[in-house]
């Protein structure tokens, strides 16, 4: 058994040898983005077991609707909308530190996963306007233009609940409870961007 | 409900333009419309533009009003502030606490007096769509071959516009000599990052562009700025930083002289995202510190996939080099993904093929983030047929395959949704065949046949020793009566045949037998018929029982 298991070590650092570094695929984003958004929601809920009862007084309602994602969209504006959902999620955690009770790396671990997610997104979208801009030197732009001018609407819709949450925090000066509220609203902002994601699949 | 993209807008204030001459209300007679109204918003700077060809100073001012859209619903018409009785032809309405995501529809007309123009058509917008990017603040420090770049993200502090996109924005920049009339090399930089590998004491101009690519806005540059690089330091910088992460994570690098100590560093990639100073957020490995190779393996402070810079740094004792040139490492992208390994097992009617994916064991758990699949191809020795078969476990059964031939298997693991596979290399080769059962039983029964035969001869050889140890220790004298019968009719002579011995007794026996045969001839023939019967070693006994009881008879 140890000789086989020699021989199969020796192999595999010959395939190595001769194997390429694997690029970024565009295709593969469902997988990847499911699991980097699971994690973090994982990662939230371990920060703090339960909702403080103390900051039950200043929960607020972000006014979270689904009509910021109407049902039917292409690929491409589902992209868009976990690409910009992902940065701002990222932008409320790393402009103001969140509380001490939090532990430093679990924040750590989300930002890395939403700063690659964000990269990743970026890099495919733009991929995919190249791909678009092709297509269009064919095909009459005019449909195309109207679709994005709704996804923008929507767009806006997004941007709005995000900076409410901002000035939320900004109001109730970062306190704990703030980052408490936050977190839930955070934690639905995962559980929104993981129905996305199972879009793409 | 009309789109609205910027494009559409300026659309929308051509038509407003050429509309607005028609419709005139009565007592509105001798005012124009304002023309051509357009918004322009450089980061949050508000500004409301329109022409007005008539008579300038004639006392004419221009009022705008908005009215807030939100989902259809429409608010009433309030002033735009710092857009009432205005005497030129634009006004700044930053003052006016707007939501730059809410949709605003803005109109404006002439006054002179009581006199009012009729409004002129609708602008309707939202501040953050038509909103442009302004330039960025750059600040260039020279080190050496390079430049590091510091930049402020567009507008100010308290400017609300870009506050969500902060982290969102990407820079360009264009790099050029002074004094050549080449045109600029263009990088995509983060704030701190350095241009390097420039010539040494030599001016550089640049400029830099802030832009948010997925909004599709590009900002406008900022001034041109140059700075002189310095002279080359003592202590060059490593060259050539490379990544290897085959199986552990190995940074790599060139230096030219010997006897140095080096030290590495890493830091977060997405504190580069974040618009501040993140110069204090190098962290060094601590395995990599003062070390003598040319390479380090850092695999033990990377437990999370993500993306991280790398830097290293030369010392001989009392000078330090500068810092290399941050090298970018993205686990999952430069990760390597080699083929598996097969191991195939024959059972008594199918083949278990077990999948052992490289890495797996290691740091980098890859089917953890991507759920590999894998591509089995068998084919039987001889033949070029191959089937293939996805399975989603590392350890799996192939039936239906015939006995006793030889069948060769290859497996490649691919990620759930990979198409486009080409490239994807395939595990070694491993060849088995299935052994049925069927010999096995046969042999089972062979070795039970043996047993049970060889049972039975042991029985048996048993059986005889027995009897010969009977006979040696419990000789019985007495034939059975029947034998006796048998020889009375037999005449002396056929019994004495045997050996030397037997002829010699028995010829004693005759001698006394012819003494004795007229008192007890069958008394004779019994003895010697017994001895014929018997070995040589009992006959001597035998003789003298026998001869024993001939001369009791004969007293």
């Amino acid at each position: 058994m140890p000789n086989i298991q020699k021989c199969l070590k020796f192999s595999y650092f010959l395939f190595l040898l001769f194997t390429s570094a694997s690029s970024l695929d565009c295709n593969l984003l469902y997988s990847y983005l499911r699991n980097v958004n699971w994690k973090a929601m994982i990662l939230l809920s371990k920060m703090n077991k339960e909702f403080p009862r103390q900051c039950l007084s200043i929960r607020m309602d972000f006014e979270f609707s689904q009509e910021l994602l109407p049902p039917e969209q292409s690929l491409k504006d589902i992209k868009i909308v976990i690409y910009e959902m992902s940065q701002h999620i990222f932008n409320i955690f790393s402009q103001n530190y969140p509380p001490h009770t939090w532990e430093v790396e679990n924040i750590q671990k989300i930002q890395i996963g939403l700063h690659q997610q964000t990269e990743y997104l970026k890099k495919c979208l733009e991929e995919d306007e190249k791909e678009k801009e092709e297509l269009e030197k064919e095909v009459e732009d005019e449909i195309s233009y109207s679709g994005l001018a709704i996804l923008q609407v929507n767009n806006l819709e997004l941007q709005r609940y995000f900076k409410t949450i901002g000035s939320y925090l900004k109001e109730k000066k970062y306190s704990h409870c703030a980052w408490e509220v936050i977190r839930l609203e955070m934690r639905r902002c995962f559980y929104i961007l993981q129905k996305l994601i199972s879009q793409l699949k | 409900m009309p789109s609205f993209s910027p494009a559409a807008v300026l659309v929308l204030l051509v038509a407003s333009g050429k509309l607005s001459r028609f419709p005139r209300a009565a007592g509105e007679k001798n005012l124009e419309t304002p023309q051509n109204v357009t918004v322009e918003i450089v980061d949050h700077n508000f500004i409301l533009k329109w022409n007005w060809d008539n008579e300038p100073n004639s006392n004419v001012t221009f009022s705008a009003y908005y009215q807030k859209i939100k989902s259809g619903k429409m608010s009433n018409w309030n002033k735009l502030i710092g857009c009432q009785n205005v005497t030129g032809t634009k006004c700044d309405f930053t003052s006016t606490n707007l939501n730059i995501f809410e949709k605003i529809r803005v109109r404006i007309r002439s006054e002179k007096g009581q006199e009012t123009s009729p409004w002129c058509n609708d602008v309707l917008f939202a501040p953050f769509q038509v909103a442009q990017i302004g330039p960025p603040e750059v600040q260039l420090e020279a080190e050496d071959t390079s430049i590091i770049i510091n930049i402020s993200p567009p507008g100010t502090i308290n400017s609300s516009m870009w506050a969500t996109h902060i982290s969102s924005f990407t820079y360009s920049l264009i790099i050029w000599k002074n004094s050549s009339s080449v045109e600029g090399t263009r990088y995509t930089v983060h704030s701190g990052d350095k241009i390097n590998d420039l010539s040494p004491e030599t001016t550089y101009c640049l400029k830099v562009q802030a832009r948010l690519p997925i909004q599709k806005k590009s900002g406008s540059y900022s001034p041109i700025l140059c700075i002189n690089t310095t002279a080359q330091h003592k202590l060059p910088r490593p060259e050539n930083v490379e990544v290897d992460a085959v199986n552990n994570y190995i940074l790599k690098w060139d230096y030219p002289y010997e006897n140095m100590s080096f030290q590495v560093q890493y830091l977060l990639g997405y504190y580069k995202r974040i618009p501040s100073d993140y110069s204090d957020k190098w962290k060094t490995i601590s395995d990599c510190k003062h070390i003598i190779s040319r390479h380090c393996d850092f695999s033990e402070e990377i437990t999370t996939d993500g993306i991280y810079y790398l830097r290293v740094q030369a010392s001989n004792g009392t000078i330090t080099s500068l810092w290399s040139a941050e090298r970018k490492f993205d686990t999952r992208i430069h990760t390597r993904r080699g083929p598996p390994s097969i191991i195939v097992k024959p059972h008594k009617d199918s083949l278990s093929v077990y999948i052992s994916v490289p890495g797996e064991s290691e740091k980098k758990p890859m089917s953890q983030d991507y759920p590999l699949i894998y591509e089995v191809i068998y084919w039987k020795n001889a033949s070029n047929i191959e089937n293939k078969m996805i399975v989603k476990q590392k350890l799996f059964e192939v039936s239906d395959l015939k006995p006793l031939t030889l069948y060769c298997f290859k497996v490649r693991a691919l990620l759930d949704n990979e198409k486009s596979s080409k490239s994807i290399q395939f595990s070694n080769v491993e060849c088995s065949k299935i052994t049925p059962d069927e010999p096995k039983k046969t042999w089972i029964i062979v070795i039970c046949f043996i047993f049970i035969v060889g049972l039975i001869v042991i029985a048996y050889c048993l059986k005889r020793l027995l009897k010969l140890v009977k006979y040696v220790f419990y000789p019985s004298c007495k034939p059975p009566s029947n034998m006796d019968e048998w020889f009375s009719d037999q005449p002396l002579k056929n019994l004495l045949v045997t050996s030397e011995e037997q002829t010699e007794s028995c010829i004693i026996e005759k001698a006394n037998i012819i003494v004795l045969e007229e008192t007890n001839q069958n008394e004779k023939n019994d003895v010697c018929n017994k001895q014929d019967n018997h070995d040589s070693g009992n006959y001597s006994n035998e003789d003298e029982t026998s001869s024993n009881k001939m001369t009791e008879e004969k007293l």
